[in-house]
């Protein structure tokens, strides 16, 4: 019987986590437009921000 | 604020971070690179090194993780070195697209992502296993599949958490360990240990010769495997420069120390006949040893399964979501969770992919299976090392010492990638002997995987677009992509 119940107990934890996952991801989906979600960009450099605030310029290294 | 941000309302506006452009959150130190690094690859120490022993023998078990210690510190030494400057998710496959180009860079990420999902699988195939052997009524599906699930909700909710949480489990498999070594009172080998008797004579120590010693090259690599995983985390550490040198450095001198230990535990307590052959070794040096220990591993057992499985799923999410923002794959998958600024879709999305690869094993009763698996892994781990090479040289060469500030600078230079290279081919050599069909299987995959970004994907990356760091452009590079500002690429034939 507890082989059982832990058994049913993870089946209902699998599909409970999956339906939250489910719920937030198709949410997030429709709450908001695909350029606010997908406008991230790279290429930050701490040593450049620095290099920038020292030298004054726009471009991080002269 | 962007147009898009505003026609959504004032929510979007309250959930958006300063400037009102999504990015992932910057908040991981140090401790939480050691925790993703060390997360990933500890479940390596409590198994599958032993398989070097199967192969080679006590003394080849010890060669292998020596020549792979060496290996490792190099891979080590050079994403230092080169993440430390170059601090943008992705990792090598952000690396590979400054060094090299946009093909190499699509095959690095395709490496990252298999090496983590199938990883990610191996991991919860073993935790749903050892499960059943801990308590043989339960079935071992759902425990393979819940993992995967409460670990990628974790993942989902934010990286703080989620690194958090693999420092402090990493941690405790970590000291299960070394209770294990003050446990058999390592320092003094005559007292629990019989190092004398089990590898005195050749046949103990290297009983396939030369040969076998080789062939436990491959197995050598579990001790680290996944070390290079702390560079995914570089774009969301608070400073890039400072966590990614000192987490993955203390990461691979902890793992030095682990396999250390755990190697002379388990040839000293195990006849090599039986340590070749366990699907948990460091249970069986615990029982060797007897009492409390026992519990202690096995706890340790599953920490580090999962902490490996929670580090593969950040890693891999990583790599595919870069991709997707760098137009590589479809830019759908470059998305942000504006709430917990996570890539969740990436991370959602690789979930039903690596609970496949996980329970297949177990529906077509197959355990053989998982060695597939495992070996796809190993294999996509080992042509990235074999990027490496190249990818110092070029990163020294187009921008050389005093052009932009790095974080670390790896001394030795070239020794390092000149070694790795040598010892990633004494590795392949070993993998060919044992698995020379799944090595060109693989290598014809990523073939096939190349044709297709050449044909049908190449088109939307923007070239010149690479240099996303705000660096000098290399000499003989022409600025293409100034004339359209820096930053991420718009697409040449609409956004896909």
């Amino acid at each position: 019987v507890a082989s059982l119940i832990g058994n049913v107990v993870a089946w209902l934890l699998v599909a409970l986590i999956a339906g939250w996952l489910l719920w937030d991801f198709t949410k997030t989906n429709r709450r908001y437009s695909e350029d606010y979600l997908t406008a991230s960009t790279e290429g930050v450099d701490e040593f450049a921000e620095v290099e920038k605030a020292l030298r004054g310029t726009e471009q991080g290294y002269a | 604020m962007p147009d898009a941000d505003r026609a959504a309302g004032p929510e979007r506006a309250a959930e958006s971070p300063a400037g009102g452009q999504l990015s992932l959150k910057k908040v991981l130190g140090p401790v939480h690179i050691w925790g993703l690094g060390v997360g990933i690859v500890l479940v390596g120490e409590y198994m599958g090194w032993n398989f070097s022993v199967a192969k080679g023998g006590m003394y080849g078990g010890l060669v292998a993780a020596g020549i792979a210690g060496i290996l490792y510190t190099c891979v080590a030494m050079i994403d230092s070195e080169v993440t430390s400057t170059v601090a943008a998710a992705g990792g090598q496959y952000t690396q590979a697209k400054h060094t090299i180009g946009p093909l190499m860079a699509f095959n690095v990420g395709l490496f990252l992502v298999l090496e983590y999902t199938m990883l990610e699988a191996a991991d919860a195939n073993v935790f749903g296993a050892l499960v059943h052997n801990v308590a043989p009524g339960l079935n071992e599906t759902p425990f393979i599949i819940l993992p995967v699930l409460v670990l990628a909700a974790l993942n989902y909710r934010g990286v703080y958490a989620t690194l958090t949480i693999n420092y402090i489990i990493t941690g405790f498999a970590f000291a299960a360990i070394l209770l294990t070594f003050i446990v058999g009172r390592g320092w003094e080998p005559g007292h629990s240990l019989h190092l004398v008797g089990l590898t005195g004579s050749l046949s103990s120590g290297m009983p396939y010769g030369w040969l076998g010693l080789i062939a436990a090259f491959q197995f050598g690599m579990w001790y680290y495997l996944g070390i290079e995983g702390t560079c995914q985390a570089a774009e969301e550490c608070r400073s890039a420069a400072r966590s990614i040198p000192l987490g993955t450095m203390t990461g691979i001198i902890t793992l030095l120390i682990a396999a250390i230990v755990t190697w002379y535990l388990g040839v000293g307590l195990v006849p090599w006949q039986w340590l070749g052959q366990a699907l948990t070794p460091i249970v069986s040096i615990g029982r060797a040893l007897g009492g409390p220990i026992v519990t202690i591993v096995i706890i340790g057992t599953f920490c580090a399964t999962l902490g490996s499985a929670n580090g593969c799923i950040n890693d891999a999410s990583r790599g595919w979501f870069s991709m997707g923002r760098d137009h590589f794959l479809p830019s759908w998958f470059g998305a942000i969770h504006p709430r917990y600024r996570t890539p969740y879709r990436a991370i959602v999305v690789l979930v039903p992919v690596a609970v496949a690869f996980a329970v297949l094993p177990v529906i077509l009763n197959n355990p053989d299976l998982l060695s597939t698996i495992i070996t796809f892994s190993i294999l996509s781990a080992l042509l990235m090392y074999s990027f490496m090479v190249p990818n110092m040289f070029r990163f020294r060469k187009l921008w050389p010492m005093g052009v932009i500030h790095r974080g670390y600078k790896h001394p030795f230079h070239p020794i390092p990638a000149i070694t790795l290279g040598i010892t990633a081919i004494a590795v392949f050599l070993g993998t060919f002997l044992g698995y020379g069909m799944q090595l060109s299987a693989i290598v014809l995959f990523y073939f096939v995987a190349s044709l297709w970004f050449v044909m049908f994907r190449y088109k939307y990356v923007r070239r010149g677009a690479q240099f996303t760091m705000p660096w000098p452009r290399p000499r003989g590079y022409q600025d293409v992509g100034a004339a359209e500002g820096p930053g991420r690429t718009p697409v040449a034939a609409g956004r896909r």
